[in-house]
């Protein structure tokens, strides 16, 4: 069995002051890091309670790997995308979160495709994208839902982002501003659906 | 020549911080202050993320769901406490049981014993354990057999035999937690003194269980603990008896296990409730020899 290599040399004192610490961070975040494992697996709740399972324990362990304080919440969040990633189970399910799929020109050719936003009869229907929301967020490809999630809810920066994933910065951008798309494709529709029923 | 749109949103867009100057940022800087389309756009990126962070409500992690959490990671740092030798098996059963009630002393029960002494540290695991038991308050005050029969079959995902122990009453059952593990405790009075019968699940490796019912015993603030493997799961006495007198209620309790033929409380638990703990890799613990047979009668 693999003990962790900060207890080595430790006295039993300071083995609980840094259980003490992990704990404390923990909870700090804990209610984000379970809000963002439910949408990493698609809104399943038994699956995300695993994963967030897992990533803790996992962080438990490598507590001693963390250099700074202010950077924990980075480090959970990197953490539990790791566990999730590892957690996929085939090759092509972790290239879609992985892939550094980024094509500046066909990227600049979608930026330039953009719609104006939402117009006033679909603003109306606006309440009804607080219950769709999340369920659309679920159906997006989890590169792009994990992309909005850490950046559109968590608020991390895109360079915090792309250190988390691995990839490039440019990827977190494409990938940001497709599941933006998707994610406004789908509300419309959902707002376009709800007012052809009210007639 | 006017830049593409596409070409300034890409330059201007994510907009994470100052970027180094250049004539191309420039050019895509003039650019937007001339096109509508792209302030509308850059407005419309910004519009999307404060949606997002609007749209999506705080929510708490469910109590159940933070409590097992809270459950596994105490398992884990108990594994990466410093065990001798001495303290693997049904030694660290025994004194995890001892542990709970010493605990349970220092908290609120009357310190009677004078050679009681205190663990230099707080049992922290134990402790957690204790407030999770007393959230819950899982328990059953009844003498019916059939009433706590079916109480545990809603409240734990093993079977449970209720054994009759001569001269007692049983007064009901209760729902434990230790050593990170769900258990459930069966009440007994033996005249006026009560004794607690807990029924545990079996942490060690199928292999590793002896052939022979074999007892481990322990005196804590007062308390003595009597256990014993059975059955696929691990069970304790615990009383203010005499140590003698538990022991022989021990073997007595442990002979009429073992001629049960069939479980005789079936799991009803729902399936989302019978959830298994995380795996962890554990050594083989050091095989328990059995204690020679005990004299003494009830």
């Amino acid at each position: 069995m693999h003990r962790p290599t900060r207890h080595i040399g430790l006295s039993r004192k300071k083995r609980g002051l840094l259980d003490c610490a992990f704990e404390e961070l923990l909870s700090e975040h804990l209610d984000a890091l379970y809000q963002a494992s439910l949408r990493f697996c698609g809104g399943r709740e038994a699956d995300a309670e695993d994963l967030l399972q897992e990533a803790v324990l996992r962080a438990f362990r490598g507590f001693n790997t963390l250099e700074r304080a202010a950077a924990g919440r980075s480090w959970l969040f990197t953490i539990l995308f790791r566990t999730f990633l590892n957690g996929l189970r085939t090759v092509e399910r972790r290239a879609e979160v992985l892939s550094n799929d980024l094509d500046e020109s066909a990227f600049e050719a979608a930026l330039e495709r953009w719609a104006p936003s939402l117009t006033p009869e679909e603003a109306a229907e606006r309440h009804a994208f607080v219950e769709q929301f999340l369920a659309v967020l679920d159906d997006l490809h989890a590169g792009l839902r994990i992309v909005i999630w850490l950046v559109d809810v968590e608020g991390f920066a895109q360079r915090e982002v792309a250190e988390m994933l691995g990839v490039a910065e440019g990827t977190v951008a494409s990938r940001l501003y497709r599941g933006r798309q998707q994610l406004r494709n789908a509300l419309m529709d959902t707002a376009q659906d709800a007012t052809w029923r009210r007639r | 020549m006017t830049m593409r749109c596409g070409r300034a949103r890409r330059l201007l867009w994510p907009d994470s911080g100052p970027k180094p100057a250049s004539t191309e940022l420039a050019n895509a800087q003039a650019h937007l202050d001339e096109c509508e389309s792209c302030r509308r756009f850059m407005a419309d990126m910004r519009a999307m993320r404060a949606q997002a962070s609007r749209l999506v409500p705080p929510q708490k992690m469910p109590r159940a769901a933070r409590e097992r959490l809270f459950t596994a990671l105490a398992r884990e740092r108990a594994m990466y406490e410093p065990e001798r030798e001495s303290r693997r098996g049904f030694r660290g059963l025994a004194l995890g049981f001892a542990i709970a009630i010493l605990v349970a002393s220092v908290f609120g029960w009357a310190w009677t014993h004078e050679n009681a002494v205190l663990e230099p540290e707080l049992p922290l695991a134990a402790v957690a354990e204790d407030h999770m038991r007393g959230l819950h308050q899982e328990s059953i005050a009844t003498s019916d057999l059939d009433d706590i029969r079916r109480w545990l079959a809603e409240h734990v995902p093993f079977a449970v035999h209720i054994p009759m122990i001569m001269g007692s009453r049983i007064e009901g059952a209760r729902i434990c937690f230790l050593d990170s593990e769900r258990g459930v405790v069966l009440r007994y009075s033996l005249n006026g003194r009560p004794v607690s019968y807990y029924v545990m699940p079996d942490r060690q490796p199928e292999g590793a269980r002896p052939d022979v019912a074999a007892f481990q015993q322990e005196v804590q603030a007062g308390y003595s603990v009597v256990a014993w493997r059975g059955a696929g799961l691990a069970h304790a006495l615990v009383s203010d008896l005499p140590r003698r007198r538990l022991a022989a209620l021990a073997r007595s309790c442990a002979e009429r296990l073992a001629t049960t033929e069939a479980p005789t409380v079936e799991c009803r638990l729902p399936a989302d409730r019978v959830k298994a703990p995380l795996r962890t890799e554990r050594s083989p613990s050091t095989p328990v020899t059995a204690l020679p047979t005990l004299t003494g009668n009830l």
